[in-house]
């Protein structure tokens, strides 16, 4: 048995990790994308970081995509415009009667979404909704707010210079079209017919290494605050934790 | 050219047969060997079936093949217990580890599996121990990537599934491991789907919501054994040709009860009834073909959708406005001209 298929499947781990391990070296070195200090309020500590059977810690992205909490809602920004702009065939009338199925039929879309941190942005969607809350969470709340999205990440930056206070992060955006409640009671009042869009997916899990680690595992419910930094393949990592 | 284990092992049943017929006293009246004939006959057939345990490890009784058959399922169980212990285990410590000393376990333990399933291989005639470290091994590179991938928070991709699969395919093919193989064909399934999804702009997880797509490549993996032979590993192209086929109907059955994820744009219904026609004809079709090339994998395969096919469709036509007991009698009725029919042209094959 000769052993050249014996080196390939080595040769499969090897490159793949050493393919791996490069894109992570280009990813972190060169210019930081983004570098956002956030706290508690918008990296949470996952429920079942740590435990008996993982001793992994894990910080979990809380982020608000925008949309109103009252009858009426939607994302403003994500508009039919957007959507369109995104790579979505919105050629179907709203009022087409084959409009329901042709928009279902429609796949999520990759595309790059702007999160702002407590920024205007988010103090607008508060002031907004705050009738809409049973109690006062101005100091409890995420601050951390989907303001924009588009096909290309540079494009999006350059929309959005302020590294310090907006990430762009790769998301998956799906169209739908929107009367599904309207008119079925007096919290769903009649509207016509809309397309929206929603943020199906954003990778939201930010691994902890073991020199920030311990801490999280000692004192869980701790105030902290994370320097999270985005490298040029728009993925995080931690380059500082304070308590 | 060497004869590979299977085609030892059938040569090997061939003899245990003729053995027990010729044994048989119904053939002692119709082919009377003499005393001398039989005993040359015995001495041939006990070297021939030695020397195919020697060197293949072949089973030369039906006891041993049943026992066989209990060594393959514990190598399997085994193995993947194995699995979930190496994966559990550094789960509970891999939070105490630097980030560089995580990554070079992850790293090495494939490398690790894979080197223990050559060492096996060369010391043992079956593929009992191979296959078990086999299996660790491709788990193990599977927990390398998604560690790799948490530790450093990347973004999924579709080429883990391209890594993952060619990893499968190449240790399958090298030590003849089917459940390996089965494995190695399932991502490469997925990773053209997933392929062609990120080509077109969509979300690679997304791929199968496009089940026409997966279908054809299903197709594509039932051809290959066709354009590709497989000399070496005679026990292959049937796998090939079962993973195939029932992704294939698997896709079919999916469009036929819910048509919207369908590449066709007419409206869910056509589409959904489309695929069941579609459906019902080419699991007759797989049959026909099944039966013309004595593939027994997929006349199996092909006549159980063939069933779920119809059914669903007289469910479709009856269930709302027929009784219920009327209903299941027709189906049973049914059932009972399927097998009459069988019967008939299975009948017809008789020499």
């Amino acid at each position: 048995m000769t052993r050249v298929s014996l080196l390939a499947a080595a040769g499969v781990v090897v490159i793949a990790n050493a393919f791996t391990l490069l894109h992570v070296w280009r990813n972190r070195v060169g210019p930081v994308e983004a570098e956002v200090t956030l706290t508690n309020r918008e990296l949470q500590q996952s429920v079942s970081a740590a435990s008996e059977d993982d001793s992994g810690v894990d910080l979990r992205l809380v982020w608000l995509d925008g949309q109103q909490w009252n009858s009426d809602r939607y994302i403003a920004w994500l508009d039919s415009a957007k959507l369109r702009e995104l790579g979505f065939d919105t050629s179907v009338p709203v009022s087409d009667e084959s409009a329901q199925e042709f928009y279902r039929r429609q796949r999520s879309r990759r595309a790059f979404v702007a999160l702002e941190f407590d920024g205007p942005a988010w103090e607008r969607w508060f002031d907004e909704t705050e009738a809409t809350r049973p109690r006062d969470q101005r100091q409890s709340m995420t601050r951390l707010i989907a303001i924009d999205a588009g096909r290309d990440a540079e494009r999006l930056r350059a929309r959005y210079p302020d590294r310090i206070q907006v990430m762009i992060v790769p998301a998956s955006v799906r169209i739908s079209l929107q009367p599904y409640f309207a008119g079925s009671g007096p919290k769903f009042p009649e509207r016509p017919a809309r397309l929206e869009g929603w943020i199906q997916d954003m990778p939201d899990s930010i691994h902890v290494p073991l020199l920030y680690s311990e801490g999280f595992r000692k004192s869980r419910g701790d105030l902290y605050s994370v320097r999270l930094r985005y490298g040029r393949s728009l993925e995080p990592w931690i380059a500082g934790v304070e308590k | 050219m060497e004869p590979t284990q299977s085609q030892a092992q059938q040569a090997a049943d061939r003899v245990r047969m003729l053995r027990e017929e010729l044994g048989a006293p119904e053939l002692r009246d119709v082919l009377a060997l003499t005393a001398e004939q039989r005993a040359r006959f015995d001495e041939w057939s006990s070297a021939r079936l030695a020397e195919l345990a020697k060197q293949f490890d072949v089973d030369t009784t039906v006891s041993q093949k049943r026992v066989s058959w209990g060594m393959r399922i514990a190598s399997t169980l085994g193995g993947i217990a194995i699995c979930a212990a190496i994966v559990l285990f550094f789960l509970r410590y891999w939070g105490f580890l630097d980030t560089w000393v995580q990554v070079s376990i992850v790293a090495a333990l494939p490398l690790m599996a894979l080197a223990g399933a050559e060492f096996a291989a060369l010391r043992e005639r079956g593929n009992y121990f191979t296959g078990l470290l086999g299996l660790v091994a491709f788990a193990s590179f599977v927990m390398n990537l998604m560690v790799l991938g948490s530790v450093f928070n990347i973004v999924s991709t579709e080429r883990a599934l391209l890594a993952w699969g060619a990893f499968a395919l190449l240790v399958a093919y090298r030590y003849g491991l089917r459940l390996l193989l089965v494995l190695g064909l399932l991502l490469s399934i997925s990773y053209g789907a997933s392929l062609v999804t990120v080509e077109r702009g969509y979300r690679w997880l997304d791929f199968g919501e496009r089940p026409e797509l997966v279908a054809a490549l299903a197709l594509v993996v039932f051809c290959t054994p066709s354009v590709i032979r497989h000399e070496r590993r005679a026990d292959f192209p049937p796998v090939y040709r079962l993973v195939g086929a029932l992704c294939f109907f698997v896709c079919v059955v999916s469009l036929s009860e819910w048509g919207v994820p369908s590449y066709l744009t007419f409206a869910q219904k056509n589409v959904e009834r489309l695929y069941e026609f579609v459906g019902l004809l080419s699991s007759a079709g797989a049959i026909w073909l099944g039966i013309r090339r004595q593939w027994n994998g997929v006349v199996n395969t092909a006549a159980t959708f063939f069933v779920i096919f119809m059914f669903t469709r007289l469910y479709h036509w009856w269930w709302d406005w027929m009784p219920k007991y009327l209903f299941f009698a027709v189906i049973g009725t049914l059932g009972i001209v399927l097998v009459v029919g069988f019967q008939k042209m299975r009948g017809k094959m008789a020499v």
